[in-house]
């Protein structure tokens, strides 16, 4: 019988070395200034719902991009931080073993995928996912005329009783993948961006192949700043994050 | 053969009988037996530039298509203001474009209320309106300098008695007019933040509040992070900790009024700096002496109590000020908020001043200091296309109300601005708007303002219509943008200015255009000859498509070396200026000062109908769907009130009921106040929903610039009846530390 911790060097192995993919983000704390443009940005993209007022007290509201914010020290010396947060796509995901149905799955590029339409609700998902990133549709999702006008073709709009979350925009992955193909090359480091990276005004956000070595996500991953959250946890989030610098003026 | 290989046969045969039609991959029908897609099935789009009206900011957007209808906003890569980025505001517009509340017919109000009238009946209204007013209107905006305002410009301007006002964001005049006398024009100052390693803000909610929160959050970025050996600091003084102020490395909690008097005493430090180092500058060593003169009285010893902070502090702002050359000092709506905000931005701008004297080879761009590229151009653009800098603001709403009151206007015309809702109780413009014989309001929906006029002319989104576009706010080059239709109206609207076209045609008045589109394709051929780097080789027809794939014409380079500081002579005059006057306030006795603020989301009160904003967390409190008071826990103790609490705040003008929430990021003097909320006739969405802080505000202004002093009021604060439960988006198992994350 294998270990577990053999059994995550497998795994481990198998997305890591023999893959032309594994698709990874970066976020820098230091940049992310909390505007929340990637929320709005991501909502766009991927037709998530709103919930309206009385189930977002319910804690039902669907963004698949949260800003957590964290108010430290107490006046006057107060400091407010930022921490976007979304699916963390662990290799070692503890969402994707939980699934009676395989609705939630890992694919070869290092992605955790969400399959709609074999989700039956248990919920078992949303409850072990630690970082708390998985949404449940409560009630058909409401894109009355004209509002549905929007959506974007690409992407699914879920019905009731099934689980979403975040995919790294599978949508605009598969997009740069044919393009390239198209064009008879190789996916290029920036050809692909997710909704929240091409909009972010301040550039704290980063996505790419960490296959790549050239890449920027791996720089970045390798820079000394990256952490995990919940590193503990043995996760292994493809979502990283870059530490915010502290640089007291007065110290 | 069974069940599995039969749905994979054909499935291949229902892909290579695609393939052959297609030559996209991207279009293939892609069999249900292999991997399921992942959920996702990209379709081709067509994309458009334009440039987006959300905010008079002026970004470069492009929009993705689909089958005619907009589905995604994202920023114009080549555009210099947007970079290829845009805000929430800016990628929500997709949601009222599509929105259920549209306006979708003109209407004339009648004895019961509005009534539907057909689009010929309006132009023929409003032509036998223009006829009897003789010039007698005005055409109050939102501070767009665009082209409904310059096309109104040229057929009215001439006539006597014409008024052309933007009612723009609090604070713009002081912003123009802090300064000046460094500058060779007046416009909004620009410090070069994305090349300092070192920035002081004032007050300056530049993630908020603008000019272009886009285009700021691209500087920050770069200035934080954009080198690679060099971390960018900021430091930000106000009195409460926003969201520009939270990415900042400190936060001096200072008296709301007093950031001139830090500004002048940085200054104080950095002068005699420089002349204990001896370092090198244009100015003449004995003239800086004089200097160290003039700002003695603003020793840190001296002036520390007033801004409750040890005066080694100060010391320590203008010592990396003068290391860690290039600094800049941003001044912002803490500043321009008080009536002595052009005092202080003068102060602020001497800081820069001083900045660009030590570190003139490192900044590139530094517009105060820089004459204008192209010679102007920018300004004969603003000219052609009616409002200018001068044309904006409080101090012009002010003289429109009293011309109001007068009787001087028989006939008005309100494009896309709600100044019922967002100008200040004291300025009581509903009452003047009242004495008004015909007001047109050209709006997407109705509100307040709309609600008020006689006349309702839905126009087409700024996804629909045609526009050209001078942005306030230019990073040192002249920018003319375009905005193009890239959907076809969606409701049956009409362009505003088609309608004051027709109808002023109608009139026998004289017009620049048939139609907007034309007004649009006149103001490029009239400046093309300017338009450096532009393809001489096109017809006119072909460069105006041109540079509608491109979103609009910038200047790609900055054309000019930055102009060395005024010579010692002219400098010496600005002395004068550097001064730190009391702040003065509205309801002085009051024991709080109010600090309305804008928030990202909302911003003067747009945003509220939009459900997509409305659920976005706002990035302090992280609340969603509701109006909130934020004040300082010790407050709130005394207060005897805890988050949810409802309190009464009240001045001389209104009052308002709001929950509280505690929040350690403001001092415990101030309660802020988002603007933007308590609608009382907006849509289904917005009405209803918090109050108005407007309804608080008096009347007092600048001195100086005479820019409406929007947080000059004191106000008093007690516990009110009621409970609310707040709806934050916190992490469903409590919030965190950071710490947990080890950040």
């Amino acid at each position: 019988m294998r270990t577990l911790k053999e059994s995550i060097k497998v795994k481990s192995f198998n997305y890591k070395k023999h893959n032309d993919y594994s698709w990874s983000m970066i976020i820098d704390l230091d940049r992310c200034n909390g505007c929340g443009a990637c929320v709005i940005g991501c909502q766009a993209e991927n037709n998530v719902a709103t919930v309206g007022e009385e189930e977002v007290g319910k804690k039902r509201n669907m963004h698949w991009l949260r800003i957590e914010r964290y108010i430290e020290g107490e006046y006057p010396h107060v400091k407010v931080r930022f921490l976007p947060m979304m699916c963390q796509h662990c290799a070692q995901a503890p969402c994707e073993s939980v699934c009676p149905v395989y609705a939630t799955y890992h694919n070869p590029e290092g992605l955790n995928v969400q399959v709609y339409n074999r989700c039956i609700g248990t919920r078992f998902c949303g409850n072990n996912c630690p970082y708390s990133v998985r949404y449940f549709n409560w009630f058909d999702s409401s894109f009355p005329e004209p509002v549905n006008n929007q959506l974007n073709p690409d992407v699914s709009v879920r019905e009731r009783g099934v689980m979403e979350k975040c995919s790294l925009c599978m949508q605009r992955i598969r997009r740069g993948k044919d393009t390239a193909k198209d064009e008879g090359r190789e996916v290029q480091d920036g050809d692909i961006q997710p909704a929240c990276a091409q909009t972010c005004p301040t550039g704290a956000i980063t996505f790419g192949n960490i296959n790549d070595h050239e890449s920027k996500v791996y720089k970045m991953a390798h820079s000394g700043r990256a952490i995990s959250l919940f590193e503990e946890k043995g996760t292994h989030p493809a979502v990283k994050y870059l530490k915010g610098g502290t640089n007291d003026v007065i110290g | 053969m069974d069940r599995r290989s039969f749905l994979k046969l054909s499935g291949v045969a229902a892909s290579a009988s695609v393939v052959g039609a297609c030559s996209r991959t991207s279009q293939n029908v892609i069999s249900f037996v292999e991997a399921p897609n992942d959920g996702a099935n990209p379709v081709d789009g067509d994309w458009f530039a334009t440039t987006c009206r959300e905010c008079n900011a002026g970004c470069g957007v492009i929009v993705r298509t689909v089958n005619g209808r907009a589905k995604k906003i994202e920023g114009n890569a080549i555009h210099p203001i947007s970079r290829g980025k845009a805000c929430a505001r800016s990628q929500a517009a997709v949601q009222t474009v599509y929105h259920p509340e549209r306006l979708t017919t003109p209407m004339l109000k009648g004895a019961g209320g509005f009534e539907s009238i057909g689009w010929d009946k309006a132009v023929d209204v409003i032509s036998q309106r223009f006829t009897e007013a003789e010039g007698k209107l005005f055409y109050l905006n939102n501070g767009a300098n665009d082209a409904s305002s310059g096309i109104v410009n040229e057929i009215f301007g001439k006539m006597d008695g014409f008024l052309n006002v933007g009612n723009s964001e609090p604070g713009f005049e002081s912003l123009v007019a802090g300064g000046a006398a460094l500058a060779d024009s007046p416009r909004l100052p620009f410090p070069d933040l994305d090349h300092a390693q070192f920035a002081i803000l004032f007050g300056a909610d530049i993630f908020e509040s603008g000019p272009s929160p886009v285009f700021w959050g691209g500087s920050f970025g770069e200035c934080r992070r954009g080198r690679a050996s060099v971390r960018g600091r900021l430091v930000y003084a106000g009195s409460r900790l926003s969201s520009t102020a939270a990415v900042c490395d400190l936060w001096l909690p200072v008296p709301p009024g007093k950031l001139g008097l830090l500004a002048l005493s940085v200054a104080q430090v950095v002068v005699d700096i420089i002349i204990s180092r001896k370092l090198a500058l244009t100015i003449p060593r004995n003239a800086l002496g004089r200097w160290s003169e003039v700002l003695k009285d603003y020793d840190p010893e001296k002036v520390a109590a007033q801004l409750e902070m040890p005066a080694e502090y100060i010391h320590k702002l203008a010592i990396p000020f003068v290391d860690e050359s290039p600094s800049v000092a941003i001044a912002g709506a803490d500043v321009t908020g008080h009536v002595n905000g052009v005092a202080a931005l003068d102060a602020v701008e001497f800081l820069n001043m001083l900045s660009y004297e030590i570190g003139r080879e490192k900044l590139r761009i530094h517009e105060r200091l820089t004459p204008e590229p192209n010679e102007g151009l920018k300004r004969r653009i603003t000219q052609a296309l009616g409002v200018d800098h001068e044309a904006q603001g409080y101090k012009r709403m002010v003289e429109l109300v009293d011309g109001m009151e007068q009787g001087k206007y028989s006939m008005g015309i309100i494009s896309h601005t709600n100044p019922v809702f967002d100008t200040p109780a004291g300025l009581k413009f509903k009452d003047a708007m009242s004495k008004v014989g015909f007001t047109v309001a050209v709006a997407n929906f109705m509100d307040e303002t709309a609600a008020e006029a006689t006349l309702v002319l839905p126009d087409h989104h700024w996804l629909e219509g045609w526009s050209v576009q001078n942005p306030n706010f230019v990073p040192g080059v002249p920018v003319l943008n375009l905005q193009q239709p890239v959907i076809r109206p969606f409701v049956d609207t009409r362009s505003g200015s088609d309608i004051i076209l027709a109808a002023a045609a109608a009139a026998k008045l004289k017009t620049p255009a048939a139609s907007t589109e034309e007004f649009v394709q006149g103001k490029v051929k009239q400046f093309r000859a300017e338009m450096l780097g532009a393809p001489a080789y096109l017809g006119d027809e072909e460069f105006f498509r041109h540079l509608l794939r491109n979103g609009g014409w910038w200047s790609s380079e900055i054309e000019n070396e930055p102009t060395p500081t005024p010579p010692d002579s002219v400098l010496w005059e600005y002395r004068d200026k550097l001064k730190a006057p009391e702040p003065e306030f509205d309801g002085a006795e009051n024991p709080f000062y109010l600090h309305p603020f804008q928030t990202v989301h909302m911003g003067r009160g747009q945003g509220a109908n939009n459900g997509w904003l409305q659920e976005a967390p706002d990035p302090i409190t992280t609340l969603m769907w509701q109006f909130w008071v934020e004040m300082n826990p010790a407050t709130a103790a005394k207060l005897g009130v805890v988050e949810g609490d409802m309190v009464k705040i009240s001045s001389a003008h209104g009052s308002i009921t709001a929950p509280v929430f505690p929040y350690k990021g403001i001092r415990p003097d101030v309660v802020a106040v988002p603007i933007g909320y308590g609608h009382t006739n907006y849509g289904k969405l917005a009405t209803g929903r918090g109050e108005n802080v407007m309804t608080l505000l008096g009347a007092k202004q600048d001195t100086d610039s005479g820019a409406h002093a929007w947080r000059a009021q004191k106000v008093k604060v007690e516990k009110a009846q009621g409970r609310m439960k707040m709806l934050r988006n916190a992490h469903p198992e409590g919030e965190y530390k950071g710490e947990v994350f080890q950040l």
